[in-house]
């Protein structure tokens, strides 16, 4: 038991910093960036790259793949979502847009890293197994834990009280009225897909780090929907709803398991999150609804 | 101008097709002195990991055949057709194939749920299909022009737990395995009969899914049941980090991981490192088999590819040299019915897989070869007697 709920927060904290990026996008553009999962790919692919072709430090390949990852955001927004929306097409044109654009980045990382899994060698992040109880932690899982938990921390005070923050804020609250209170929109739009690609790259360099040959191509389309379904059950546009979203996501495909077998982990899992939708539409801890009232 | 610029990129786009489709020996299709063999591999996509030894094993036994002056003095062409890991491509690639009279008999395709789907057209169109790959239950049974050189799982999983058995004397086993896969979940059910039959108890059973990457909830509750030895139906892909993560887990190195094929590649052992130390899995081909076949085919891929074959390229190589040998005897370059006629009775051709090295079909059409059991020590498989 001891171990599941282990198990459980680990998922939980990949999922939840994957659909921070969602979120953030979301909450400014009001778009969902569908290619967040191939920045996902990429920002392990870079990491991994430079510890494997380099061998730089962890400690200098973690930020790069946020950076790689953040920057390949930045040429999202200018190539696929900003030259839609200057032409007021709406949302679902920019959705497509992404989508393509998850294709072609996984189609180059296919082309240039091959169709074989790579990932960290063994012993990247210092290996050892820390016995609680029955259950077996390893430092890594610890440190993925512990990041997930500081980033969305940081993330929330920074939205609340620093001047970027309270920009992104008003841009999201109303993109007109922020533009003409002389905020500079085209910016503030450039850096939340950076913020977002990055936190999207971290959660693949963590989620590689902690399962070692998993980096591959096509690695983004599974946590792709778990992210997408986090943050509709979370509320599209919540951070807090996004910890919790996660949460409840990751206890219920653990109990599925647990309870049911693996054969029905994600019928319990999603069934669950139908469930709270029934309840909440708007998402555990979503305002959309009273928002665009 | 718009419309003109789209047309010759269309143009350039389906001439670089057309020249990726016909493989290696640019050849015309129809000349005479020519025999077509169209092969069906997952050259990109999901299955990729097999289905580009497919494509190499396959192209290297056309070279060198064509090097020793051909079949019957006819050119070997060997036509890849890439199937994407699309189910529907695959459909795809077998009309078109059955449909190209120049196409003598079809190589493929990669996975047993490909086979399931895909073989019947061949059936019905009477174009002979050679299965190097396909080891899931039921493949033969699909028609008299279905022919299989692959070893199906049904007989090489029986014969690892047997020999795993006679040195380990393993008694509780957990089973886990990807549930949404033709050939994995027809290994979890050779897995239990075999259990059964071994007189083993069975103290779990989990699922996943072909695309997972995280077991550890599954491996938790497996850990939690002691078994002596878990039974893991998965391809490579997944094997890896199941094998990883077990270990991680703190499921001890003596709980012993026994594969069916998917465990059969050299990218298990590249990826698991020391968490594959151990496993155990029957396999077709003996990749450190003596033979001067087997050692002239791995120094000519190695040459060829720049890195060492795996199953799946040496039992292309030997599909193609099976066929090869069907079509020597039928003395054709165009009647498939003839070829299936003599495929039937073809015996002794000599191949690298098995462990006789001669082969022959059975009365139905399944390979009459043995396999051989391997286990990984230090790094590299060895044959586990």
């Amino acid at each position: 038991m001891l171990q599941q709920t282990f198990n459980t927060m680990i998922y939980a904290a990949i999922y939840a910093l994957f659909a921070m990026g969602y979120t953030l996008v979301f909450g400014v553009l009001d778009i969902l960036n569908l290619a967040h999962g191939a920045i996902f790919m990429i920002g392990s692919f870079a990491a991994v790259q430079t510890v494997l072709g380099w061998h730089w430090s962890l400690w200098l390949a973690l930020p790069f793949g946020m950076i790689v990852g953040g920057l390949v955001g930045v040429l999202l927004d200018l190539v696929a979502v900003a030259p839609l929306q200057a032409r007021q097409a709406g949302f679902l044109t920019p959705l497509i847009s992404t989508i393509g654009a998850g294709i072609v980045f996984e189609n180059i990382a296919l082309a240039g890293f091959g169709p074989d899994p790579t990932g960290f060698p063994l012993g990247t992040f210092p290996e050892a197994q820390i016995n609680i109880g029955d259950a077996t932690v390893r430092p890594v899982q610890i440190f993925i834990v512990a990041t997930a938990v500081l980033v969305m921390a940081a993330l929330t005070l920074g939205l609340r009280s620093t001047r970027l923050g309270k920009a992104i804020r008003a841009v999201a609250a109303n993109r007109l009225a922020a533009q003409l209170m002389g905020v500079d929109v085209r910016m503030i739009v450039a850096i939340t897909f950076f913020m977002a690609s990055a936190l999207g790259a971290l959660s693949g360099v963590l989620y590689s780090l902690n399962l070692g040959q998993v980096v591959q191509w096509d690695m983004g389309g599974d946590v792709q929907l778990k992210g997408l379904a986090v943050i509709v059950v979370g509320g599209m546009d919540s951070i807090p709803g996004v910890l919790l979203g996660a949460l409840l996501l990751a206890a219920s495909e653990t109990a599925g398991v647990v309870w049911f077998g693996s054969p029905y982990r994600d019928a319990i899992a999603f069934g669950l999150l139908f469930l709270v939708l029934i309840v909440r539409p708007a998402g555990l801890l979503g305002r959309r609804g009273l928002r665009t009232v | 101008m718009i419309i003109r610029r789209f047309r010759t990129a269309t143009l350039a786009i389906a001439t670089v097709a057309g020249l990726s489709l016909s493989g290696l020996s640019p050849a015309p299709l129809h000349a005479a002195g020519t025999v077509t063999i169209g092969v069906v591999a997952d050259v990109t996509g999901a299955s990729s990991v097999y289905g580009v030894s497919i494509r190499n094993g396959a192209t290297l036994a056309a070279s060198l055949l064509n090097k020793a002056s051909g079949i019957n003095g006819n050119t070997v062409n060997i036509k890849v057709g890439d199937a994407a890991s699309s189910e529907i491509q695959v459909i795809d690639l077998f009309q078109q194939y059955s449909g190209d009279s120049s196409v003598l008999a079809i190589l493929g395709p990669t996975l047993s749920s490909e086979a399931l789907k895909a073989d019947p057209l061949a059936q019905q169109a009477g174009i002979p299909v050679l299965a190097t790959s396909n080891t899931a239950k039921g493949i033969v049974e699909l028609g008299s022009y279905i022919f299989r050189l692959a070893l199906g799982e049904a007989r090489v999983i029986p014969l690892a737990m047997q020999t795993a058995q006679k040195h380990l004397h393993f008694k509780k086993v957990a089973i886990i395995y990807a549930n949404d896969n033709t050939l994995t979940s027809g290994e979890a059910l050779i897995f239990q009969a075999a259990a059964k039959a071994l007189n083993l108890t069975v103290v779990d059973t989990e699922t996943f899914a072909t695309k997972d990457k995280d077991f550890s909830t599954q491996l938790t509750k497996i850990k939690g049941a002691h078994p002596d030895v878990i039974l893991a139906g998965a391809l490579a892909p997944a094997a890896v980090p199941l094998m990883v993560q077990a270990r991680q887990l703190g499921i001890p190195a003596t709980v012993t991981f026994i594969g069916g094929n998917g465990f059969n590649s050299p990218a298990v052992i590249a990826g698991a490192g020391k968490a594959a130390e151990g496993a155990v899995a029957g396999t077709a081909w003996f990749a450190n088999g003596k033979g001067a076949l087997n050692q002239r085919f791995i120094a000519a891929y190695k040459a060829a590819y720049g890195k060492a074959p795996d199953q799946f390229a040496a039992q292309a190589f030997d599909g193609v040299n099976v066929l090869a040998a069907g079509i020597a005897k039928a003395h054709t370059t165009s009647d498939r019915k003839a070829l299936r006629a003599a495929l039937a009775t073809l015996s002794a051709v000599p191949v690298v897989t098995g462990a006789s090295g001669s082969f022959s079909f059975t009365a139905t059409r399944d390979s009459g070869e043995q396999g051989t059991v391997q286990i990984i020590r230090n790094g590299q498989f060895v044959q586990f007697m």
